[in-house]
């Protein structure tokens, strides 16, 4: 049998049940030699998570691992632990003893004969530990080994530093065991270079840059690239023609015609964005600093989220299941009065009393799902702390209505020198892994008002497979531009865009929107500091999330609000 | 009423109960549409959940119970029916719920078009207990018919036919599971006639109490392994390990049911737990959850 996925999968089951927590991954899985989990060691390794102090256990299995000949120390250790724990659980897990046996058993049958082994291997006192449980014979043994398997059962029931305490004074006596000290992290000298970094990152906050959330050694490059890009484009009075260059190198060719945006501008950049552009790009950058950069971040989106694919991947199927229960509602078949097909035995009356005979009903199923998904991300600089969590609750909630065949385009917007830049991660053609949105990044201001009003374009840039349309919104609600909001009247200077102004423009712009029958909700994760301005932009279709525990049901809700909403429509 | 005070039920709420009954008592709908309700088959075992409802219906509100599967939602509505001494009708909501299947639809009896009741009209006319179960699986929309007989009007609006006021006694209990299969949340304009219940997820000790009242020969080690699993599977549909299908309390007691019969416990329990779920791997793990606990030897 393959290792695969679900047998893995039931091998850590094994273990989260007998600990009684899901909160950590187990550090060992067992199998028999045939791939099936092993219910008994697994269940074990539960216990011990459970039972056993992991301040005092972990140090010491690890100072195993620098010793000499870890592997045997490691296993002598393990049938320690194992007599340690069953002995602490036995009389609680009625079933605990028959699978000792069976395991014994098994671990027997699949053993070699006990004579290759030489005297005091660990092989042997595995031999002689699981013969005991099943009250075998074992004079094939000598003393030594006899006496080294009754030391290591007697120290069973100690409490857990006094049993490593004695395991270890136990290998001493029978093996000269002296383990080496862990040796220090090679992480450790990073940490200089990483303060540097953190506080180069710092004074390097202006609307140019993408922001890197945590140091490494690669980050060296494009942080000194900054210094550059500083110079030449960021501190100086750019004219209308190199800002327009800027774009062009960093963000690359805009994904419409000059006549298209043209067009554009005209209609979204007015009122308070009537000084502002616009840019759409796609999901990669083909400058060399801004593409290092972005490169460098793709890396790291990519990393937080395998650290925690599982629960990820947890949350994708609980929001899939969620949301296949509420399609499925909606689903179900309209009723249409017709003159034959099922009786409606309540309409019966009508034939005589109206002499309809319209008292049969057909069951009529509607194509699901009937609508778009537009996933839109605030990428501003504010942002950079969460970057790679944006972009893994982005990939999350991709995947999961991807899985329901629903399509699903991700936009990420900043602004910057006077654009604003709508970046498309995924399109809605895109059906497979969504790994395009890791290329998220975050630079720059955010004008959402403009941001929001210019999504339309992207929106219907291919055939839209579906009219009805609902955009979730990835926000910190705090919309603001380094760019002042243009006056009314040209000779006098705009007000700044921030605050009350930004937050009114952003939910005209919301509702603008929604009047197009649009179903726009936000999703927030943070403090209270900004539920007064989502309530001011989104009304009550928001959702804030205080711990990431919380993300796949509260987006599950918030999609289901916005069905229902959709629905009645 | 010994019943109540085998639960601890406060001794003044136990008075108005039995005011309650007796005011009522010669007031009740005729055998031929419904008796009155029966002694149920299980006794809810939460005092305090218990009280809280009692007082709830007393004050003449409807009651809204919610909560995950196995929390004994249903359990409890039956209990108030019988305690109120009420004639009960249960009304099983789905996505197709609507003003006819609630109130009642016009028929032809051969002669003549006529009015055939529906539950809650019979629940307004006769003062009965209406358990509304699953209120969330039925369409926002379609419970709007019921939102003049659920506040402070009190009346019952037979659209062509009449408009009947509730009887003093008619009472309605909801039943509410938010995120299970179907459900949708309730809207604001039908919650805020409620008032609401979370149900607690069954305690270890009411689950002891449970088993050993329905199966008294259940020797106290096989208890504790069927509890616990309970509790393991529960904690594991809550970590979306498995699927909520099978923390299944009817059927831990009907594999109960089976083992009385001589089936072995790891099977009992497989019928009755493991074989609900229909995903390989899922079954899986249900099964190694079980088989961690109950022995192979176990008869």
């Amino acid at each position: 049998m393959e290792l695969t996925h679900s047998l893995k999968k039931r091998a850590t089951n094994m273990v989260w049940t007998a600990a009684g927590r899901y909160d950590f991954e187990p550090v060992y899985l067992f199998f028999h030699s045939n791939n099936e989990p092993s219910l008994y060691l697994n269940t074990l390794e539960g216990l011990a998570y459970r039972t056993m102090n992991p301040d005092i256990l972990l140090p010491f299995l690890k100072g195993l691992d620098f010793g000499r000949k870890p592997e045997k120390f490691r296993s002598l250790a393990q049938l320690v632990l194992e007599q340690a724990v069953f002995s602490r659980e036995c009389s609680r897990r009625s079933s605990l003893s028959a699978l000792r046996e069976e395991y014994a058993r098994l671990h027997l049958t699949e053993f070699l004969p006990a004579g290759r082994y030489t005297e005091l291997g660990w092989e042997r006192q595995a031999l002689i530990h699981w013969k005991r449980v099943l009250h075998m014979d074992l004079t094939d043994f000598s003393r030594r080994e006899l006496s080294l398997a009754d030391a290591m059962e007697n120290i069973a029931a100690l409490p857990d530093a006094e049993l490593v305490r004695s395991t270890k004074a136990i290998f001493r006596k029978y093996y000269y065991y002296q383990p080496l000290d862990a040796r220090k992290s090679e992480t450790t000298k990073f940490v200089g270079a990483g303060l540097f970094l953190v506080i180069l990152g710092q004074l390097f906050s202006g609307d140019l840059h993408i922001r890197l959330s945590g140091p490494d050694k690669n980050s060296f490059s494009p942080v000194f690239s900054r210094l550059y890009v500083m110079g030449k484009h960021l501190l100086s009075q750019t004219t209308a023609k190199e800002d327009h260059e800027y774009m062009l190198h960093t963000f690359g060719p805009c994904l419409f015609s000059d006549r298209q945006m043209a067009l554009f501008e005209k209609t979204f950049c007015t009122g308070y964005h009537s000084r502002s552009l616009l840019w759409y790009a796609g999901a990669t950058s083909p400058d060399l600093i801004f593409g290092a950069e972005q490169e460098t971040q793709y890396r790291k989106n990519l990393q937080y989220y395998q650290k925690d694919k599982r629960y990820y991947e947890r949350s994708i199927h609980q929001i899939t299941e969620h949301l296949k229960q509420v399609l499925e509602e909606q689903q179900e078949p309209d009723l249409v009065r017709v003159q034959s097909g099922h009786l409606n035995p309540g309409q019966v009356y009508r034939i005589p009393a109206m002499h309809d005979l319209s008292v049969f009903y057909r069951e009529i199923i509607w194509p699901m799902p009937d609508f778009t998904v537009d996933l839109v991300l605030d990428a501003s600089s504010s942002r950079c702390q969460e970057q790679e969590s944006i972009a893994a609750q982005a990939y999350l909630i991709t995947q999961s209505l991807q899985e329901l065949q629903i399509p699903v385009q991700v936009t990420s917007f900043r602004s910057i020198r006077g654009y604003t830049i709508l970046q498309l991660l995924k399109t809605y053609r895109e059906t497979g892994i969504a790994d395009g949105i890791f290329h998220f990044f975050t630079a720059g201001n955010n004008r959402d008002g403009l941001a929001f009003r210019a999504i339309r374009p992207l929106m219907e840039q291919y055939d839209a497979p579906h009219a009805k349309r609902i955009v979730l919104i990835l926000t910190d609600a705090l919309p603001s531009d380094s760019r002042r909001a243009a006056s009314d009247h040209g000779l006098l200077r705009g007000k700044d865009y921030r605050d009350t102004l930004a937050i009114e423009d952003t939910r005209e712009a919301i509702r603008l929107l929604r009047s197009e029958g649009i179903c726009v909700a936000a999703i927030f994760w943070g403090g209270d500091y900004a539920v007064p301005s989502l309530r001011r932009i989104y009304g009550d279709f928001f959702i804030r999330i205080k711990q990431i525990q919380q993300f796949p049901d509260a987006v599950s809700s918030l999609m289901m609000r916005l069905l229902d909403q959709m629905h009645e429509q | 009423m010994n019943w109540m005070d085998q639960m601890g039920i406060r001794p003044e709420l136990q008075k108005e109960v039995a005011h309650f009954r007796e005011r009522f008592d010669k007031d009740t709908a005729p055998s031929s549409v419904r008796d009155a309700a029966e002694v149920p088959r299980f006794h809810y075992l939460g005092k305090d959940i218990m009280e809280k409802a009692i007082c709830a219906l007393l004050c003449e509100k409807n009651l809204l119970l919610a909560g995950p599967k196995a929390t004994g939602k249903n359990v409890l509505a039956e209990n108030l029916a019988w305690i109120f001494g009420r004639p009960c009708w249960n009304v099983s909501f789905h996505v197709n719920v609507d003003a006819s299947y609630l109130i009642g639809t016009d028929t032809f009896d051969g002669e003549k078009v006529v009015f055939r009741p529906g539950p809650v009209y019979q629940c307004a006319r006769y003062g009965g207990f209406g358990i509304l179960d699953e209120i969330n699986m039925a369409k926002n929309e379609a419970m709007a018919v019921l939102h003049a007989t659920l506040d402070y009007r009190r009346i019952l609006e037979v659209s062509g036919y009449d408009r009947i006021v509730l009887h003093p006694a008619a009472r309605f209990i909801g039943t509410m599971n938010y995120g299970y299969a179907g459900t949708r949340e309730l809207n604001e304009a039908l919650g805020s006639r409620f008032l609401v219940l979370q149900m607690p997820t069954i305690s270890e000790k009411q689950l002891d109490l449970l088993l050993k009242t329905e199966y008294p020969e259940i020797g106290r080690n096989m208890c504790r392994q069927l509890s616990a699993i309970f509790y393991e599977l529960d904690a594991k549909a809550e970590s979306a390990e498995i699927s909520p299908r099978a923390v299944d309390l009817r059927g831990l007691l009907d594999a109960v049911a089976l083992m009385r019969l001589g089936l072995s416990p790891l099977d009992a329990c497989d019928m009755g737990l493991t074989n609900k779920v229909f995903d390989a791997t899922e079954r899986a793990i249900i099964h190694d959850v079980i088989a961690a606990r109950i022995p192979k030897s176990w008869n």
